[in-house]
């Protein structure tokens, strides 16, 4: 043996072990942080790396205050090989920049672990922290151990690598419990095995006595230090949250975000002249996905006054309400089968909203050439949002994989048990009409219908953008949802104005509501920018958040230039809020109702029932001049009047059935309407060549079957209702 | 003649017959599909190409490196019997390596002309705006007429006749942008894109075959073009169509963030290779589809924007995208 070099002592074997027990129970804190098994053994190479790195320099006699400040050393030196995975230059051996990778990465891992919605990928910087987690505290606690005849000494680094560990870690870890218990148990034993191994054979009777007692101190000083730490890494007795890391770091700042719900207009018709109109632009296809299915762009859940906006972190008791960066998979527990959706960007998107169905699992982009955008992506679960900052160009097309979560709402469900009092305290300017329409509900649910009802029947649809419809700005700030919404001459907006309101009502009620834009999926799965609505959410007992679609709570009929003033909405004077009961009370309420009906009978002069003999007559007027048309269309002359007349037939017939047809070509109506584009072609062959076709018998047999494919994909209602309905023969022809 | 009786405008006599407008759809699908063994998954590109040398103009291909410009022209140009060349446009090019030089003959003691590569039938001008000006103007007298004026002697280029250019949009630096002049010699401009999924993997399983373009042997002889291109010049226009160009022609003088709108050539450029591409969809008449689906190609390089356009991130597809949106499309014969 050489001179230079000193054995092991004899204990050192024990010392080792509980340093390598202790670490693997800090480690296991990570268990909840991480996917996979390549941070565990990440992990189990630092330890191996720091009890190598400390007895190397033990043995070859150094001190602590050398061994420790070099701790650093083999950090830097493999950190780059076994956690970033980095070659560096020959055998591993670091370069400058795998070295500079591992500072940077080290300063900034614990972000992303923070900032990433668990469970983290097992790759990149942040596999740093178990790495770290594993050397420096194996590292420190050994070199003590060793050189130290201090018995409870080497604990202080393990308790501190503990600590950090449960500090980065998830709220709600499954081993909180059993690491107390295991780190308790072993650091008593290794504890109590130190002391009387340092006493044992060299302290005289007398000395013992003085000997205990200082351990005494010391182990007491060791269950105080623990308690400390417990205090703040494990939950409070007053059912105050532990601390953790990922809670205290500053939110993502989406509250400045443009909403698509304050960029609502450019997904209408705003004329000629606006770029950035997106209203025929289509925007995506979603494949995967079936008719009907709700696709959400972005969820609103906080009102300042002046507009609805998606917060990060809106409750401090709900920790999954954070934008987080996205792993592979997500911790997003729900319901169901797994989908996946495909997401084709057709034009550029450039609101900071990725639309998504559901709760997501998981997302990957379609190419990989996107896929260096994947870090800016956040999730928030609680809202099923998903925020990319500068949007997403074409050819950015995505994968989804999510579990389609319901989302029907009935008049029989209960609300969520506790009110957003912040809400209900922002929607205070509509509490006259949240009250006065909702009178006579019987439940909280039945009273968010009645408003909703009230909303649709007492509004007008405008999006402001042609004629003297101008003068229905875009907005939701309390004046415009107030004075010049609700309490205005003419109650006129769109989808921004409609679902703002609605959603501060349902809220002023006490049942917890937000606003959320998106699109209805069609057959084809295109969404154009004209497809998005807003609708308002609910949640409902069992904590879920339900759809209360926007055709609940707003109507489609334009305004009138000189309709009659809307009355101001009073509330009746027996329900002034002073004095209102907390609770309605339905018989009171009825007999009152009963009144105002035998009032309102009073006050009619004259029986109105011989009135409703012109119903049938006007009701049949329509179809017969829609017969009528349709013979003439078909027997007009010459021929290609005919094919013209046919084409039209099919377009009005798409009309009467509530489906927008383009004002563009014949072929751009086909694929908009859903038939072949032949009898688009043959139309505009017959219209506009210089011979006149034979006949057009065959043209309109193909048009009759158009007709009876756009009737039996419209909804029943509709089909039953259009032959009644006159517009298209009031429809202007080009 | 009624009332509805259309009338016939365009100089075209209209006398097209249907059986004419099934053979010309049927060999233009023929010589698309032979075409399109070489490029892959882009069959409109392919028959916007067609279109292009069939209405006897030229045609300006804009697009990334290795998105397959190169390969579409030359893939075009095997299809053709006759003889076709290629230039590699670069600064040092001079205009007599494009048209040819005179040259002094010893021996008959005579200036000979021995002819420049322009001569052939299809040309691929490769990227073009790495010449100088000097020499792209070069090409103008010869894309516009049809022949080349040197020493004071005009030679005729063959027919077909049709340059096929490629530039670069990036990568701009050592290269001298096409004057608004030049590129109005140009029938179409568009570019090819990145081949989707189906085509790239298609593409990489046969990647034993280093050029694509040599799968690609002359189906259609000289004549066969000639015949194509007098067929498509009488499809019939009729005038609710015209009508329609016009209006777009004005409506794009007055939109916004547009320097310059639509020219005349411009709409008889438009009128043209609608033409054809009706013809190419088998009918003997143009429709108001035929004008809004080569009115990207056709003007996009024809609109000049203000720079508050790019300012304001408004692209060439974007105001031609409002411009079809602004004049409704005719359904009434005119």
């Amino acid at each position: 043996m050489s001179t230079r070099t000193r054995p092991l002592p004899p204990y050192a074997a024990a010392d080792l072990l509980a340093v390598v027990v202790l670490s693997a129970i800090t480690l296991v804190g990570l268990t909840d942080s991480f996917a996979g098994i390549r941070w565990v053994l990440v992990g189990v190479a630092g330890v191996a790396i720091g009890l190598a790195w400390t007895l190397t320099l033990v043995t070859l006699r150094m001190g602590l205050g050398v061994v420790l400040p070099l701790l650093p050393v083999p950090y830097l030196l493999t950190a780059g090989l076994l956690a970033l995975g980095s070659s560096g230059l020959l055998l591993g051996v670091p370069d400058i920049e795998t070295i500079a990778d591992v500072v940077v990465g080290t300063v900034g891992s614990w972000r992303v672990l923070v900032e990433t919605a668990p469970l983290v990928d097992g790759e990149g910087s942040v596999l740093l922290i178990p790495y770290a987690l594993g050397l420096f505290p194996a590292g420190a606690a050994s070199a003590l151990a060793l050189r130290s005849r201090r018995a409870a000494l080497p604990l202080l680094p393990m308790a501190a690598g503990l600590v950090v560990a449960l500090v980065l870690g998830v709220t709600d870890p499954f081993s909180t419990l059993l690491q107390g218990i295991g780190f308790g148990l072993v650091s008593l034993a290794w504890i109590s095995h130190r002391g009387l191994r340092f006493e044992a054979g060299r302290r005289s009777d007398a000395a013992l006595g003085a000997v205990s007692a200082r351990r005494l101190l010391v182990g007491l000083a060791v269950v105080g230090l623990v308690a400390a730490a417990s205090y703040v890494v494990v939950d409070q007795p007053d059912g105050q949250r532990r601390f953790v890391l990922r809670e205290a770091v500053a939110p993502y700042d989406s509250v400045y975000l443009e909403t698509p719900l304050s960029a609502f207009r450019r997904f209408r018709d705003e004329g000629p002249g606006s770029y950035t109109n997106l209203a025929d632009r289509k925007l995506f296809r979603v494949r995967g996905a079936g008719p009907g299915t709700r696709v959400r762009v972005a969820v609103m859940d906080r009102y300042d006054g002046t507009r609805w906006y998606a917060d990060d972190d809106t409750s401090p008791d709900d920790f999954t309400d954070r934008f987080l960066r996205v792993p592979s998979r997500l911790d997003n527990p729900a319901r169901g089968e797994e989908q996946l959706y495909t997401f084709f960007v057709r034009s550029t998107w450039d609101l900071p909203w990725v639309p998504t169905i559901g709760a997501m699992q998981a997302f990957e982009f379609y190419d990989d050439y996107a896929s260096d955008r994947l870090p800016d992506l956040r999730y928030n679960r609680a809202t099923d949002t998903a925020v990319l900052p500068g949007g997403l160009r074409v050819q950015e097309d995505y994968v989804l994989t999510a579990i389609p979560t319901p989302d029907k709402l009935t008049v029989r469900m209960k609300p969520f048990r506790r009110p957003d009092t912040t809400l209900q305290e922002a929607a205070e300017f509509l509490d006259v009409p949240a009250q006065a329409w909702s009178l006579g509900a019987k439940t909280q649910m039945a009273a968010v219908f009645r408003i909703a009802d009230r909303l649709r029947e007492r509004g007008r649809y405008s999006d402001g953008a042609f004629g003297w419809e101008t003068r229905f700005d875009a907005g939701q700030d309390e004046r415009r949802l107030d004075e010049g919404f609700v309490n205005a001459p003419i109650m006129v907006g769109n989808d921004e104005q409609y679902a703002a309101t609605m959603a501060l009502l349902a809220n002023r009620i006490g049942v917890p509501a937000r606003v959320a834009v998106g699109a209805v999926l069609g057959r084809n799965g295109v969404i154009k920018g004209k497809h998005l609505d807003a609708w308002v959410e609910i949640r409902v007992a069992n904590g879920s958040w339900r759809v209360l679609p926007t055709r609940a709570f707003m109507g489609r009929r334009p305004p009138k230039r000189d309709s009659a003033p809307l009355p101001e909405v009073r509330l009746p004077p027996e329900q002034r809020p002073e004095d209102r009961p907390q609770q309605p009370e339905p018989e009171v309420r009825e007999e009152a109702e009963a009144e105002d009906r035998q009032d309102e009978a009073a006050d009619q002069p004259l029986p109105r029932w011989p009135l409703l003999l012109l119903v049938p007559l006007a009701l049949g007027v329509v179809p017969l001049l829609k017969v009528l048309r349709r013979r003439r269309r078909r027997a007009a002359s010459p021929t290609s009047l005919a094919y013209l007349g046919g084409w039209d037939e099919l377009v009005d017939t798409a009309h009467d059935l509530g489906v927008a047809v383009p004002r563009s070509t014949r072929s751009a109506q086909a694929t908009a309407l859903g038939v072949p584009r032949s009898l688009a072609r043959d139309a505009d062959v017959a219209t506009f060549s210089p011979d006149e076709p034979d006949t057009a018998e065959e043209f309109w047999a193909l048009v009759d079957e158009g007709r009876a494919g756009l009737r039996s994909s419209a909804r029943p209602v509709r089909r039953v209702l259009a032959p009644l309905d006159p517009r298209s023969l009031l429809r202007r022809r080009r | 003649m009624t009332d509805t009786q259309p009338t016939v405008v365009d100089g075209s006599t209209g006398s097209i017959t249907a059986h004419e407008a099934e053979w010309f759809s049927r060999t233009f699908t023929q010589i698309a599909d032979h075409m399109g063994r070489a490029v892959l998954g882009k069959d409109h590109v392919v028959r916007l190409a067609l279109t292009c040398l069939v209405s006897e103009g030229h045609l300006l291909l804009e697009d990334l490196p290795g998105t397959g410009k190169t390969m579409l022209a030359r893939a075009l140009s095997n299809t053709i019997e006759g003889s076709h060349a290629r230039i590699q446009f670069t600064p040092d090019l001079l205009p007599t390596d494009v048209t040819g030089v005179t040259v002094y003959d010893q021996h008959k003691g005579t200036f000979d002309f021995h002819r420049g590569p322009i001569f052939h039938d299809i040309v691929l001008a490769d990227e073009i705006n790495r010449a100088s000006p000097k020499t792209q103007s070069a090409l103008l007298e010869v894309m516009e007429e049809g022949h080349v004026t040197v020493d004071g002697i005009t030679h005729a280029v063959a027919r077909p006749f049709m340059v096929i250019a490629t530039q670069n949009p990036i990568e701009q630096a050592g290269t001298y942008r096409l004057p608004e002049a030049q590129l109005d010699r140009f029938l179409m401009k568009t570019s090819v894109g990145y081949p989707d999924a189906e085509a790239t993997e298609e593409l990489l399983l046969g990647s034993a075959v280093r050029d694509r373009a040599s799968l690609v042997a002359p189906v259609v002889s000289r004549e066969v073009v000639s015949e194509l291109t007098r067929v498509a010049g009488e499809v019939y226009v009729d005038r609710a169509i015209v009508r329609y160009v016009r209006q777009l022609a004005e409506a794009s003088r007055e939109l916004q963030h547009v320097r310059m709108g639509l020219s005349a050539r411009g709409c008889l450029a438009l009128v043209r290779v609608a033409k054809t591409w009706a013809a190419a969809d088998g009918r003997t008449t143009v429709v108001p589809g035929d004008i809004t689906a080569l009115a990207t190609p056709v003007l996009c390089h024809r609109l000049l924007l203000d720079p508050q356009a790019q300012f304001n991130g408004v692209s060439v597809d974007d105001v031609i995208e409002r411009l079809l949106e602004s004049v409704e499309p005719p359904t009434y014969r005119g």
